[in-house]
C-alpha cells in the first residue's frame, strides 16, 4: 500500500537525512520505526505526509504519488507531529470541525466520531475551550483526535506516546490495534521500544540516514530483546 | 550573567536572520531585493515626514523658534514609547513565554528583569530614534550642529522615556491582569490599543491654523505642553541652552525613578511569571454543536479567529481600516477639517473625490493581511501543509478574508464621505468600483509578497507583523501601487474627465492584478513545497 522507493534527503546538500530508504507498509501493518535522536525519522515522516520535499526517490500510496498527486495521497493519510502545535486562536471544537470541513466529512459522521474519540481520550468537557488553555497532553490528545475523525487509511506519527497520560497511551494502544484489524496502516516513529516490541509486526531501524534493518518485528528480535538489537546496531560504527 | 542573558536575549530578537526570516547568505539575491525595499522606505520616510519637519524647522528659524522643534520631537518620542511599552510591557515583564526556561536557572530574578527591561528599551530606543531623526536633523541644521547640544540630546534621549515607560508598564499590566481570565481579553486589547493609537493621530493631526504644512497648527499645542510637562522643559532646555542643570535634573530624576522601579517590581514579576497567562481550564458543559462548512468559508474563519486573537496582528494590520471608518464618520461632522487634513495629506488643489479615493487607497494598503499570514502560520504551518487543501486555495482564502477585512468599511467610506461632501452617485459608484480592484490588485500583491518571502521561525508575531520583509514590502508596494494611480491620475487630468480617469485607473489595477492573481494560482503549489515546515 505504502511504498517509499529509494528515497533521499539533505538539508544542507552535505549530510543525508535519509539516505536511499526504501520500505513496504502493507495494508494492516502496524509498523514501528526507531533510531536515535537526528537518525532521520521525522525527515521521512514529513517526506510521506507531503510536509518536506525530498530530492529523490519516491513515495506511493496507493499507486498515487506524493510528488505528483499529493492531494490524492493527502486524503488518505494522517499526520500527527511529535509536538501538538495547533491554532491556539481556535476552541478544540473549531479545529476539529476545520480538520472535518477540509476532509469533507458529513454532520453526522463528525458528530459520532469527534463524540467517540473526545469521550474516550475525556476532553469532550474542555472542546469548547480555547486551544491556548490546554496542557500539552491535551493537544496532543486533540491533534489525536483530528488524525481519527477522517478515518485515513494510512496514520503517520511522529512520537505519539509522548505527553500522553497513561490511560491515553493504553487506549491509543487500543485504537491502533482495532484500526491495523480493519485495514488501516499505521507507521510510527517511537522511542519506546517495548511498544514496538509488543504492539508492532514490523519494525524498521534508520541510523545516520539508513535503514539498516527492517521486517517482521518477531525476525528481527529472534531470541533477543529489540533493546539489545538497538544497541548493538546503535555501536556499530 | 546580565552581560551574557541581554546579548543572547538580544540575539534572540534582533539578529538579522530573524528579523528577515531568512540566512542573507545563503539567499543573496533575496537579500539583495530586501535591502533596495528598506533604501526605498527610508526614501519614501525622509522623503515625506523628513520634508515636512525640514520645511518646519526653516519656518521656525525665521521665527527664531527653533526651540519648538525639540517640543515635537520630545512628544513624538514619548508617544512612541507609549505605545510600544503599553502594547509590550506585559509580554515582556510581567508574563514573558520564557519563564518556564530563566527561572530554574541559577541566575538571580533581578537580572533576568534588568536584562527584559532592557532588550524593551533599546527595541524602543530604536524605534523611536528612527522616527524622530528627521527631527533632531531639522533641529540641528537649522540651530547648527554642536557637540554638547548633540550630546545632551543622546542622553536625554535615553533618559526621557524612562518615567512613561514605568506608568505604561504598569497600565499595560493592569490590562494584562483585568483581561486575562475574560474570553474577550483580545478583543478588549485590541479595542484599548485602537482607541490609543486614534487618540494619538488626532492630537497629532488637531489642526488649530491651517497652513501649508499641516505642523505649523500643532505649534501652540506643543509648546502648551512642554510648560505643562517639566521633564519636557528639561529635555528641551538641555539641548537647547546646553544647560547642565537641566540635563542633570532629566538624568537623576529618570535613572533614580527607573532604578527604584526595577528593585521595586522584582516581586511583582515574580509573581506575575508564576500565575502565567494560562487561564485556568474550566470545564463546559455547554453542548458540541457541529456544522460543517466549505473549505473555503472554514479557512477565512480561521483567519478572522487568528486575527483578533492576535492584538499585534489586529492592531498593525486593522488600523487603516479604523482609521478609515473613524474618518469618515467623523467627516459627517468636521467636513472642512477632514478636506484641510486631506489636502495637506495629499496636496492641495486636488478635486475632493480624489483626496478622498487617495485617502482610502493609503488605507487599504495599510491592510497587508496576506503578505504576513502564511508567516504567522508558523509553527502551525504543519497542519495545512499536510492536509488535502491545495496551496492556491489557502492562499486565495487569506486574499479573500483581506477583501472582507478592508472592502465593505471601504465601500461604507465611501457612501458615508459622499453623504458628508455630497458627491454625485455615479461619482460613488465609480469611487466603489476602483477601491474594490484596488483592493484586489493589493491582496494578490501581498500574498505574492509572502510566498517569496515566508517567515515560519519567529519567537513572537511582532516579528512577522512589524518587522518582517513581508510587512515592510507589503506596506510599501502598496504605497508604490498609489503613486502608479497617482501619476496616471496626474498625466491624465488635464486630458480628459474624472470619470474617464478613473474607469482607466480601474482597467489598469484590473491589467495588474490579472497576472498577479494568475501567477498566485499556478506557482503556490511549488512555492509551498519548497517552504520548510
Amino acid at each position: 500500500m505504502l511504498e517509499i522507493k529509494d528515497v533521499s534527503k539533505s538539508y544542507d546538500g552535505i549530510k543525508q537525512a535519509c539516505d536511499h530508504v526504501s520500505l513496504t507498509i502493507e495494508k494492516g501493518d502496524l509498523f514501528g520505526f526507531i533510531g536515535h535522536n537526528g537518525a532521520g525519522k521525522t525527515t521521512l515522516l514529513k517526506s510521506i505526509a507531503g510536509i518536506i520535499n525530498f530530492d529523490s526517490g519516491e513515495i506511493l500510496l496507493d499507486g498515487f504519488s506524493i510528488k505528483k498527486d499529493p492531494i490524492e495521497v493527502k486524503k488518505l493519510i494522517a499526520y500527527i507531529p511529535d509536538n501538538p502545535d495547533i491554532y491556539e486562536s481556535l476552541t478544540g471544537i473549531q479545529y476539529l470541525e476545520f480538520i472535518a470541513d477540509v476532509f469533507k466529512i458529513d454532520t453526522d459522521q463528525r458528530t459520532r466520531e469527534v463524540d467517540k474519540y473526545a469521550t474516550m481520550f475525556e476532553i469532550l468537557d474542555v472542546l469548547n475551550n480555547p486551544i491556548s488553555s490546554y496542557s500539552h497532553g491535551m493537544k496532543q490528545k486533540l491533534v489525536i483526535i483530528s488524525a481519527l475523525i477522517h478515518k485515513p487509511q494510512l496514520l503517520l506519527l511522529d512520537e505519539p506516546f509522548v505527553g500522553l497520560d497513561p490511560k491515553a497511551s493504553f487506549l491509543l494502544k487500543e485504537v491502533f490495534q482495532d484500526m491495523c484489524s480493519q485495514g488501516v496502516s499505521i507507521f510510527f516513529s517511537t522511542h519506546v521500544l517495548e511498544v514496538v516490541e509488543k504492539l508492532c509486526n514490523k519494525v524498521a531501524i534508520i541510523k545516520q540516514g539508513k535503514v539498516v534493518a527492517h521486517g517482521m518485528t518477531q525476525d528481527i528480535i529472534a531470541n533477543e530483546s529489540l533493546e539489545n538489537i538497538f544497541m548493538e546496531i546503535a555501536s556499530e560504527s | 550573567m546580565y552581560r551574557k542573558l541581554t546579548k543572547l536575549l538580544l540575539k534572540e530578537n534582533f539578529s538579522i536572520k530573524r528579523l528577515l526570516g531568512f540566512d542573507f547568505k545563503k539567499s543573496k539575491t533575496k537579500g539583495i531585493l530586501i535591502g533596495l525595499a528598506l533604501v526605498y522606505a527610508l526614501f519614501v520616510f525622509f522623503g515625506t515626514f523628513g520634508y515636512m519637519f525640514f520645511d518646519l524647522g526653516k519656518f521656525l528659524n525665521q521665527a527664531g523658534q527653533e526651540k519648538i522643534m525639540l517640543s515635537f520631537l520630545t512628544f513624538y518620542a514619548i508617544a512612541l514609547s507609549i505605545m510600544i511599552v503599553l502594547l509590550r510591557a506585559s509580554g515582556y515583564l510581567f508574563y514573558y513565554k520564557d519563564y518556564d526556561i530563566l527561572s530554574p536557572l541559577p541566575i538571580h530574578p533581578r537580572t533576568v528583569l534588568l536584562s527584559k527591561a532592557t532588550v524593551l528599551l533599546i527595541m524602543l530606543y530604536v524605534s523611536s530614534f528612527i522616527f524622530t531623526l528627521p527631527i533632531a536633523f531639522s533641529y540641528f541644521y537649522w540651530t547648527g550642529f554642536n557637540v554638547l547640544g548633540i550630546l545632551f540630546y543622546l542622553i536625554g534621549f535615553i533618559f526621557l522615556p524612562l518615567v512613561p515607560v514605568i506608568v505604561m508598564s504598569f497600565l499595560s499590566l493592569l490590562i494584562a491582569m483585568a483581561t486575562r481570565k475574560s474570553r474577550y481579553s483580545k478583543l478588549i486589547s485590541i479595542i484599548i490599543l485602537f482607541a490609543a493609537t486614534i487618540a494619538i493621530l488626532a492630537f497629532s493631526f488637531s489642526v488649530n491654523d491651517v497652513d501649508t504644512n499641516p505642523l505649523t497648527g500643532q505649534i501652540d499645542l506643543f509648546s502648551g505642553i512642554s510648560n505643562a510637562y517639566p521633564p519636557f522643559l528639561w529635555f528641551i532646555n538641555a539641548i537647547h541652552e546646553q544647560s547642565v542643570v537641566d540635563i542633570l535634573l532629566l538624568v537623576s530624576t529618570h535613572g533614580i525613578a527607573f532604578g527604584l522601579f526595577i528593585v521595586l517590581i522584582q516581586d511583582l514579576v515574580q509573581k506575575t511569571n508564576q500565575k502565567g497567562v494560562r487561564s485556568n481550564i474550566r470545564k463546559n458543559n455547554k453542548a458540541v454543536k457541529y456544522q460543517s462548512k466549505p473549505v473555503m468559508q472554514s479557512l477565512v474563519t480561521k483567519e478572522f479567529k487568528k486575527f483578533f486573537n492576535s492584538v499585534i496582528y489586529a492592531v498593525n494590520s486593522g488600523i487603516g481600516v479604523v482609521m478609515l471608518l473613524v474618518m469618515s464618520i467623523a467627516s459627517l461632522f468636521y467636513r472642512a477639517q477632514i478636506e484641510d487634513i486631506l489636502s495637506q495629506m495629499v496636496g492641495s488643489g486636488l478635486s475632493i473625490e480624489i483626496l478622498i479615493l487617495a485617502l482610502i487607497s493609503f488605507c487599504i494598503s495599510m491592510t497587508i493581511t496576506p503578505a504576513i499570514s502564511l508567516s504567522l502560520e508558523g509553527k502551525n504551518f504543519w497542519i495545512i501543509k499536510s492536509l488535502p487543501i491545495k496551496a492556491e486555495t489557502i492562499m486565495f482564502s487569506k486574499i479573500l478574508f483581506n477583501l472582507i477585512l478592508c472592502v465593505p468599511i471601504a465601500i461604507i467610506s465611501i457612501f458615508m464621505f459622499g453623504i458628508s461632501i455630497g458627491f454625485s452617485a455615479v461619482n460613488q459608484l465609480l469611487l466603489i468600483g476602483f477601491v474594490i480592484v484596488f483592493a484586489i490588485l493589493i491582496s494578490t500583491f501581498d500574498a505574492i509578497v509572502n510566498l517569496y518571502v515566508p517567515k515560519f521561525d519567529y519567537v513572537n508575531e511582532t516579528e512577522v507583523v512589524k518587522q518582517s520583509a513581508g510587512a515592510l514590502l507589503g506596506i510599501f508596494g502598496g504605497f508604490t501601487f498609489i503613486a502608479i494611480n497617482g501619476l496616471l491620475y496626474y498625466l491624465l487630468m488635464e486630458v480628459t474627465t474624472f470619470s474617464i480617469i478613473i474607469l482607466l485607473m480601474i482597467a489598469i489595477n484590473i491589467i495588474l492584478a490579472l497576472p498577479m492573481a494568475y501567477f498566485v494560482k499556478t506557482k503556490s503549489e511549488y512555492l509551498f513545497n519548497n517552504m520548510k515546515a
